[in-house]
């Protein structure tokens, strides 16, 4: 077999996949949409590489690093708007990933729990739920965890386990401590800290994928505030360029390709092998890169459009959709936001984002509350605790209720850089059939191929889940010391649609059977050879902890076993 | 009034306590230059797109934006207008006045200012952002030349009665004009220095924002033990109140979607805000309260629903799932 990968997408699944292909001696293509915004890249060492990224909001509003939504837009609608008709409701940027090579990871927030033992059976501990098509992953949590060892190595965690509860240990386990200390706790977490422990939660220093002590050539993180949404200035936060990528690339054996926008997988007349993967450049000009082996990881949205897009005549649903679950199961962290507000400035924006985790909401519950919410069970995830936002962001959301002028500017100064501090619950997200991504009938992007229509509404279970659990979360915000008062935001109740995050999961499951899966257990494509998925269209359901940690060791795992010829 | 309205600084909080015990080693190894740039001076008359009746109209816009009759500088004072009229002109310069350069301004420890040069842009970022930039000229041109038409001394009126004019407009071409204006006011008055507005930092310090924090951040005694400066308390409650779900939404990563709807329409962000939370602020008080009083029952049921029941009501279209 020859010893050579074509991998789509250069983002946390597809730098990992390429570093562990070229550590094993393949040669390596990577194609990427976006551009390269690291200055130094595959030139110098991880720890020189430069950043043209800056402690600067409005470069954020801008979309620096991400698609546009005019040249590349997604499209959405509800699954009531789907059942009565409607084509799509919203079409824009719509809160894609970021594009640029590297990924999302170039300015993620960079919080890095593992899953849990039980996140890979809540089908076998929970029964099945109406109208969702829980499943059983056809890995579990041991299977992973050496892989997680080896990211949360290279990528460099901080995190305290000896303050970590005993549940959280006794369900993901670990054979050894964070090779990092934490961070210093913000002040504004420490008071909300507070509240959670006075109604009985557990607060603890958050796993971080940031430098807490100089490490690799990188210097330690020194609580700017800024992280979610903005790269990182001084080079301290781990992330799949300057962990993976980088070092892939500079063993000679791997070249990336950037402004890639691929369209489709060439297969064999059978259909059973990918010949080639094909590209049109940014001026619209067709290449093809001759594939031996095709990884795709360009994250759950575009993964499944691709498959789709490349439909051919063995493959009539679309490339490995024997199943139809070809882009369903699309699953969205959504959040619950809890906000308190304080009678002095809490400094919410100085410390490293949101230095504290929760697991008392992760559940599963089965208590009368829940029965009486119409459900067998809820569960919930992480809390994030102790968040702030920078003025540009607090002013347009705002002006969403107070308007502009003076009450609004009024509003401003005790805005969240300052007399606020907020937490999120991470939900996890049932997955069910009709929601799906599939190719927009009409909307097409700059270069002529349709875009990818969402449909999405969160499920029964999140509603119940947001309505018990914000509650609690709610309670420990008006806990906290000297705490105003306390406001949440149960998104999964107050939208019927999509919630817009970077958490994404689904659309191309892995499974035992072909009937019901998209790839096996190796992640590869059950009815091509030589087709796999890297990226979290693979997961069969998306627990509520922050992805990115898991989507890095299970695209390690998966590409181990392509590089040793193990992966069936 | 005019751009050289005098202004009022605040005092900049703690900035002298934070010089001391700055950490600069450990960052200069990736304080590089970044990509390869021309820097090309931007006169105050090249980078221009609006004649000086719009730009004069356009000052006169964004002084109610973000008003500096409170006593602290409003967009107006900080040059908000003028950022605008960078961005309008953004391809008249090379680079295009769109992305500023990185990783530090020199405002917090390095010597050398890379937000002052901007980034190149590639194919597919001039393919988008001159689009953008030409649907901004038409939509401020169009809009502040309707403005000045209906109202041929707009400029020269008193800040409420300009309120007035704006909030009362039926002009769609000055309501698309706003939609963009409230945006950009914003962001001149409280983006960084560079892009041309917030002048000296003036549009940060009246709101008590420290800035970018770069290369110097903060030490762990910084971290650990802030200067807990009060707030004025009234103003805090009465904002909770009147504007907690917003503030609760700033906190959160979720709100970036909802910006990237809005596509930089404050208009469309507002009508956004609105449907998705209406009156949100307090909706789970009640399940709080059932869940602390250890009353689960039937009613916890009934609640959610009521709760969906009322956001089925918002919406077009009705269906079981």
């Amino acid at each position: 077999m020859s010893r050579e990968a074509v991998v789509v997408g250069s983002g946390a699944a597809g730098s990992v996949a390429a570093w562990e292909l070229a550590r094993q001696g393949w040669d390596v293509t990577v194609l990427e949409r976006g551009r390269n915004l690291r200055p130094g890249f595959g030139r110098r060492e991880s720890g020189d590489v430069g950043t043209t990224y800056g402690s600067d909001e409005v470069k954020g509003y801008r979309g620096f690093g991400f698609p546009d939504g005019d040249l590349e837009p997604y499209t959405t609608r509800t699954q009531a708007e789907a059942a009565s008709g409607v084509a799509r409701s919203a079409q824009g940027a719509l809160g894609q990933l970021g594009a640029a090579v590297g990924g999302t990871t170039l300015h993620y927030n960079a919080k890095t729990p593992r899953f849990w033992k039980q996140d890979f059976s809540l089908l076998s501990d929970m029964g099945p739920i109406d109208g969702a098509q829980v499943a059983d992953w056809p890995i579990g949590y041991d299977d992973l965890s050496p892989f997680y060892d080896t990211i949360e190595q290279r990528l460099g965690v901080q995190g305290d386990r000896s303050a970590m509860p005993a549940r959280t240990l006794e369900q993901s386990p670990r054979r050894r401590d964070f090779p990092m200390p934490p961070n210093p706790t913000g002040y504004a977490a420490s008071l909300l800290a507070e509240g959670a422990r006075l109604v009985g939660m557990e607060p603890y220093p958050y796993p971080a994928a940031v430098n807490s002590v100089e490490r690799d050539g990188r210097p330690a993180c020194n609580s700017c505030g800024l992280c979610s949404g903005f790269g990182c200035p001084i080079n301290a936060r781990g992330d799949a360029l300057v962990s993976f990528l980088n070092p892939a690339v500079r063993t000679g054996r791997v070249r990336v390709i950037d402004r890639a926008f691929v369209d489709r997988v060439e297969t064999t007349r059978d259909g059973r092998r990918a010949r080639a993967v094909r590209y049109r450049d940014v001026r619209g000009r067709v290449h093809r890169v001759p594939a031996q082996t095709v990884v795709l990881a360009g994250s759950p949205i575009n993964t499944a459009r691709l498959l789709l897009m490349s439909a051919s005549r063995a493959h009539p649903g679309g490339l490995g959709n024997r199943s139809d679950q070809v882009g369903r199961n699309m699953m969205f962290h959504n959040f619950t936001i809890v906000a308190a507000a304080f009678p002095f400035d809490v400094h919410p924006l100085r410390a490293q984002s949101t230095t504290l985790q929760i697991d008392d909401l992760v559940g599963p519950f089965t208590g009368p509350e829940v029965q009486a919410l119409g459900v067998p069970y809820v569960t919930g995830g992480i809390i994030q605790l102790g968040s702030g936002g920078p003025p540009i962001n607090g002013s347009q959301l705002l002006a969403g209720f107070a308007g502009y002028g003076l009450a609004h500017k009024a509003a401003m100064r005790v805005g969240p850089h300052a007399g606020v501090a907020g937490s999120q619950l991470v939900h996890q997200d049932l997955p069910q059939a009709d929601n799906r991504v599939d190719l927009d009938p009409d909307v097409r992007d700059f270069l002529g191929n349709p875009a990818a229509r969402i449909t999405y509404s969160p499920h029964r279970h999140e509603q119940a889940a947001a309505a018990l659990l914000g509650a609690r979360m709610l309670l420990a915000h008006q806990a906290a010391p000297q705490s105003l008062a306390a406001i949440a935001l149960p998104f999964p109740i107050l939208s019927d649609g999509i919630t817009y995050t970077a958490h994404l999961a689904g659309t191309a499951r892995m499974g035992e059977d072909p009937r019901t899966s998209v790839t096996t257990a190796s992640g590869r494509l059950h009815d091509v050879e030589n087709v796999f998925v890297a990226d979290a269209s693979t997961f069969p359901t998306f627990p509520g902890f922050n992805p990115t940690l898991t989507v890095m060791a299970n695209a390690l795992r998966i590409a181990r076993g392509v590089a040793d010829g193990s992966a069936v | 009034m005019t751009p050289d309205t005098p202004t009022t600084a605040l005092p900049w909080p703690s900035r002298r306590g934070l010089l001391a015990g700055a950490a600069l080693g450990a960052v200069a190894l990736v304080a590089l230059p970044g990509l390869p740039s021309v820097a090309v001076p931007v006169g105050r008359d090249r980078n221009r797109y609006l004649s000086e009746e719009q730009l004069a109209t356009l000052a006169a816009v964004v002084d109610r934006v973000v008003p500096g009759e409170d006593g602290t500088p409003g967009a107006l004072e900080v040059g908000a207008h003028e950022s605008i009229a960078a961005l309008l002109g953004a391809f008249r310069t090379d680079p295009p006045r769109i992305y500023a350069g990185g990783p530090f301004s020199d405002r917090a420890g390095s010597r050398v200012n890379h937000f002052e040069r901007f980034l190149p842009l590639d194919a597919y970022e001039q393919k988008a952002w001159k689009r953008k930039v030409r649907r901004f000229q038409e939509t401020y041109t169009v809009g502040l030349d309707a403005l000045a038409a209906s109202t041929p001394d707009f400029a020269a009126l008193p800040g409420p009665a300009r309120d007035l004019v704006l909030q009362s407009s039926q002009d769609p071409a000055v309501t698309a004009m706003m939609g963009l204006a409230v945006t950009h006011a914003f962001e001149g008055t409280w983006g960084a220095p560079e892009y041309g507005g917030n002048r000296d930092t003036l549009g940060w310090q009246a709101i008590g924002f420290e800035g970018d924090r770069q290369p110097r951040g903060y030490t762990e005694d910084e971290v650990l033990n802030p200067p807990l400066e009060p707030l004025p308390v009234l103003d805090v409650t009465g904002a909770l109140a009147a504007y907690g779900p917003a503030l609760a939404l700033a906190t959160s990563e979720a709100s970036m979607g909802l910006l990237a709807l809005a596509d930089g329409d404050a208009r469309v962000l507002a009508d956004r805000v609105q449907a998705l939370l209406g009156d949100a602020a307090g909706v789970l008080d009640d399940v709080a309260a059932g869940v602390r009083d250890g009353d689960p029952g039937g009613a916890l049921g009934e609640l959610l629903d009521g709760l969906l029941g009322g956001r089925d009501d918002r919406d077009t279209t009705e269906a079981e799932r």
